[in-house]
């Protein structure tokens, strides 16, 4: 049984047979891994990733980013290799931000690196510079204690988005974050996510967060890494705070939780 | 008892009170310490003994009428009446601060600051670029890492004083040499830390750019050169102490002006007031110099200080880049081409007025925003 539903669509990600070893082939930490994630142009997805600790699930995202290449194995990016002509951008749990730049500059530091003129690029940059509610600070230099650890992420966000609209990656986000701003964080996420449709890969270990903001979840078990279930999210599409209420966003936390535990046993 | 509690925190009236007690009690002790040291001496109008050094060893000059000149001096200083105070170890504050007319007016204390500042500006201009060439090519490719990298750090224990006579061999005796013994005292101390701060440079940073599409130069622009010169800005200041030292030990050989050679002079001539006063303005110069880059670094990296990009500071940056940038027009061309001195001097001089000018404008626009803001 492939983990993976048939569909007529292209992928817009495929992980195929990866191997990774960092000790010359004597031990894998991922094996025969396989990760796809089909292509939904005008609707997007919102792909979660499960896993422990050590369990690989950064790594996957580093793969696809390009940050890393994996021992054995394909990587493809709308069915071709990765390359150096367009990129993924990437959130990282870190705050990422170019502290010696305003949030203007850098948000629209792709543009930028595009050789795109500073008019255009600043046009593009407020008009996303909005929608992640930072108006007002785009004069600021993006650093923390200027900013508040949201604040900086919803930068990177913005960032990442203007770089590249059609996927984003997020390694654990809002993982650094107290618990209200977190809250906020995913709301703010959710909205943009309905507004430009992106196809999100989402790294985290908070199931909660996994359920309410996935369409699909996947968990990895680890030594050596593998994809071992698939959880499909069938709650609304448009999710709010109701979200979390409903029976149902119960049930589905508790079942991620039990797979969770079994996969923990697996290996 | 805040004023005893373990790293507590001072008021800013304490703070400038402190300042200002501070100060008056080295002067004062340095006053007591004169006084102390200092002697009474009889005034007489004329020693007998007072010959030229060469008649007194002339053997054709007897020792009985020597000894009797002797004789005839100590009478002379035992029925003195007058005395007077002298100062032989250290000189009184007001005795230095008297110095100074003399200073200025004989001993061309103005011409010698020059000479040794712009002296201290070119060995400091060449140590940096090529520091931070070198480095730049150390820290970020493999090749040259492997290759040098333990080298360099190796260089910092040259015992750097022993080689002014290397320096001679190599550079002659004129500027040049002062020039390179200065800059190669800084070089070998800022070529190990410009490789650390690359080092230092954040990974997150790094992958960030890469997610956003950048290539290796785009990169260098955007993380390496702001994150490493941000940094740097504080070791050039503290190196600022050590250039000092080593241009007043350069400007002792062959003596051709500048404060190292003056008060070498003044010290062998006894005139310990003047040896003083100098050092006071070395002092000085070094202490105006660490608040022009203290100044630079508020106004090309704003982000160390100030929590928001103002109005103004584009200007301030540009202005100061044009008087960077007349330095370095003064300084290599006519190292490269000899002959071109007076032309790029000129054309130095106007760029740094342009430059001035420029930044005086945007120093102006920051005000405004800052009064406006508030």
């Amino acid at each position: 049984m492939s983990l993976f539903p048939d569909t007529e669509n292209p992928n817009i990600i495929e992980l195929k047979q990866i191997d990774q070893s960092y000790d010359g082939g004597e031990s894998f930490i991922i094996q025969g891994l396989d990760f796809m994630v089909e292509d939904k142009p005008a609707q997007g997805q919102f792909v979660v990733i499960l896993g422990m600790s050590g369990s690989g699930k950064s790594t996957l995202l580093r793969y696809i980013a390009g940050l890393q290449k994996p021992t054995a194995g394909e990587v493809l990016i709308h069915g071709k290799p990765i390359d150096d002509t367009k990129r993924v951008g990437m959130v990282f749990q870190q705050y990422s931000s170019l502290p010696w730049m305003t949030v203007l500059e850098n948000v629209s530091l792709a543009l930028k690196f595009q050789g795109i003129e500073e008019k255009e690029r600043k046009e593009k940059a407020m008009e996303m510079i909005e929608m992640v509610g930072l108006l007002g600070h785009e004069d600021k230099f993006a650093q923390y204690p200027t900013l508040s650890g949201g604040q900086l992420q919803r930068v990177a966000i913005a960032r990442s988005l203007l770089a590249n609209p059609e996927v984003l990656l997020m390694d654990e986000p809002f993982g650094a974050l107290d618990i209200n701003t977190r809250l906020q964080m995913q709301d703010m996420l959710a909205k943009i996510w309905l507004k430009f449709h992106p196809t999100v890969i989402f790294v985290t270990h908070d199931i909660a967060e996994a359920v309410y903001l996935g369409d699909d979840i996947y968990i990895l078990k680890s030594q050596p890494s593998r994809i071992v279930e698939h959880i499909h999210v069938d709650l609304p599409f448009h999710r709010t705070k109701e979200t979390k209420r409903d029976p149902h966003f119960v049930e589905l936390v508790h079942m991620v939780e039990d797979k969770m535990i079994d996969v923990a046993k697996l290996g | 008892m805040s004023l005893f509690k373990l790293r507590g925190n001072l008021t800013k009236t304490q703070n400038l009170v402190l300042g200002i007690v501070g100060l008056v009690i080295l002067v004062a002790v340095w006053w007591i310490l004169a006084e102390v040291n200092a002697e009474q001496r009889a005034v007489i109008d004329d020693y007998e003994t007072h010959l030229p050094s060469s008649i007194l060893q002339d053997s054709t000059v007897q020792q009985i009428d020597r000894d009797s000149l002797a004789r005839a001096d100590s009478i002379k200083l035992a029925n003195a009446t007058e005395f007077e105070k002298v100062y032989p170890i250290l000189p009184p504050p007001n005795h230095v601060v008297a110095a100074f007319p003399d200073l200025f007016q004989e001993d061309r204390l103005i011409y010698n600051s020059k000479l040794s500042i712009w002296r201290n500006l070119q060995g400091y201009f060449w140590a940096i670029l090529i520091s931070v060439v070198v480095g730049f090519v150390i820290g970020l490719i493999p090749l040259f890492r492997g290759l040098f990298s333990k080298q360099v750090d190796a260089l910092r224990y040259l015992p750097l004083t022993a080689l002014t006579g290397l320096f001679i061999i190599w550079f002659g005796i004129d500027d040049k040499m002062k020039i390179a013994f200065l800059a190669f005292g800084i070089l070998v101390y800022m070529l190990p830390v410009v490789v650390q701060r690359i080092d230092e440079v954040k990974d997150v940073y790094l992958k960030t750019v890469f997610t956003l599409g950048a290539t290796d130069w785009q990169t260098i622009r955007s993380v390496y050169f702001p994150s490493v010169f941000s940094k740097l800005m504080d070791d050039i200041r503290v190196l600022t102490a050590i250039s000092w030292t080593y241009i007043i030990i350069a400007e002792l050989l062959n003596r051709q002006g500048g404060l190292g050679a003056l008060i070498y002079v003044k010290a062998r001539q006894g005139q310990l007031e003047k040896v003083f006063a100098i050092l006071i303005v070395i002092i000085l110069i070094g202490f105006l110099q660490d608040r022009i880059f203290v100044y630079m670094d508020r106004r090309l990296f704003p982000h160390k200080y100030a929590k928001k990009r103002i109005n103004g500071i584009k200007e301030v940056e540009y202005g100061l880049m044009a008087i960077l940038m007349a330095i370095t027009l003064a300084i290599i061309v006519p190292a490269i081409i000899p002959s071109t001195i007076g032309v790029m001097g000129n054309l130095a001089t106007i760029l740094a007025i342009t430059g001035l000018v420029i930044s005086l404008y945007g120093e102006y626009r920051l005000r405004r925003a800052s009064v406006e803001a508030a």
